[in-house]
């Protein structure tokens, strides 16, 4: 093989790489930035951040999520709710029911359910419960919407409990506590 | 230069900038839009139609955020006034509905125009209805199949006469919607 035909071996898959890239993806994906220090990558992982960016199929994760998010006490501060119970139901009214982990977090697998949208979402935990008042059209990501704040463009968390009612202390396992 | 040169320059640079700085409002053509008036109530003809968007279309996660070009305030998702959140206030408000009012006419206002001229006829030349329709490509889908109370709301208003029963039907009623969690904001919108 001569020097050319060679060289445009090797670029193409380069080229091929760089026109299948999607920038916006990657440029979310990276704003979410690195793991928190002693968190390792897991179910325990990156609280309150739009999991669908990267388990949405896009990756770079390989697990892929319909819906997910996180459950904390409070509309602001980060005290996350163990054991809540998070039930989302699509518009066929198929229902899909899930636990939370020590960071709060939740997920419903692609695999086992994909929603036929417009669908809901409701939690409750410890007596108290709390169900969407709107609805979601397509973004499995509950952090997408749910940020930390309330604003104009957003609720605040996935919150539960009232005013003076804190969560139980949950503690995740975290490198170094094994 | 000479000096005849130079006036024939000067001439034909009159000539150009006068050519261009004709009266807007003569050479423009008129723009009719649907009515938006003040009707019982306080609110606007559009109202109706807002709540339908909002609940169908303006959702956070559609065309309830920064993100898109079809921008629709309401309380199912992005507010108007900075103090209001979304599901607070529960409902749309009148300045969300005339900030929608204006995002459906500006999309296409040369269009919309002639649909409203010609009573709402042939609606689907509107994107706005072949989107809902899912006549056109949509990432939210068919959101209004023709001939629904969420598309005789949407079109009905193209002709001037807001179809409020359709519009109504179109929404989730009260009783579907759980008890709003939310604490009004100081300001807020009432």
């Amino acid at each position: 093989m001569t020097s050319r035909p060679l060289l445009v071996v090797l670029c193409l898959p380069s080229l091929i790489a760089i026109a299948c890239a999607d920038p916006v993806h990657d440029a979310a994906v990276e704003a979410l930035g690195g793991e928190q220090p002693g968190v390792r990558k897991g179910p325990d992982h990156r609280p309150g951040q739009p999991c669908l960016t990267c388990h949405g199929g896009e990756g770079p994760a390989s697990f892929q999520m319909a819906f997910g998010g996180t459950v904390y006490a409070h509309a602001s501060g980060d005290a996350p709710v163990q054991d809540a119970t998070v039930i989302v139901a699509d518009a066929k009214g198929r229902t899909f029911q899930t636990t939370t982990n020590c960071a709060g977090n939740f997920w419903v697998p692609a695999k086992a359910f994909e929603p036929v949208f417009p669908a809901t979402a409701a939690v409750m935990a410890s007596g108290f419960s709390a169900a969407m008042t709107s609805i979601i059209n397509r973004d499995g990501s509950c952090s997408s919407c749910h940020t930390a704040e309330q604003t104009q463009s957003s609720p605040g968390r996935v919150w539960i409990y009232p005013a003076g009612k804190d969560a139980t202390p949950a503690h995740c396992v975290q490198m170094g506590d094994e | 230069m000479t000096g005849r040169v130079r006036v024939a320059f000067t001439l034909v640079v009159l000539a150009f900038a006068d050519a261009c700085s004709g009266d807007p409002g003569e050479t423009r053509a008129a723009l009719h839009e649907p009515p938006f008036v003040a009707f019982d109530g306080g609110g606007s003809s559009f109202l109706p139609v807002a709540r339908t968007l909002d609940q169908h279309c303006g959702t956070i996660d559609c065309h309830g955020q920064v993100g898109r070009n079809l921008r629709l305030y309401g309380s199912f998702g992005m507010r108007l006034a900075e103090t209001d959140t979304p599901g607070c206030p529960t409902d749309v408000t009148a300045a969300e509905a005339e900030a929608d009012y204006w995002t459906v006419v500006g999309l296409e206002p040369e269009m919309t125009a002639t649909v409203y001229a010609e009573r709402g006829g042939r609606p689907e030349r509107l994107t706005v209805v072949q989107k809902a329709r899912g006549a056109q490509a949509h990432k939210g889908g068919t959101v209004f199949p023709k001939g629904s109370d969420g598309d005789a709301c949407l079109v009905s208003f193209f002709s001037g006469a807001v179809d409020a029963p359709s519009c109504n039907n179109s929404q989730r009623q009260n009783g579907e919607i759980p008890v709003p969690l939310c604490t009004p904001k100081p300001g807020s919108s009432p």
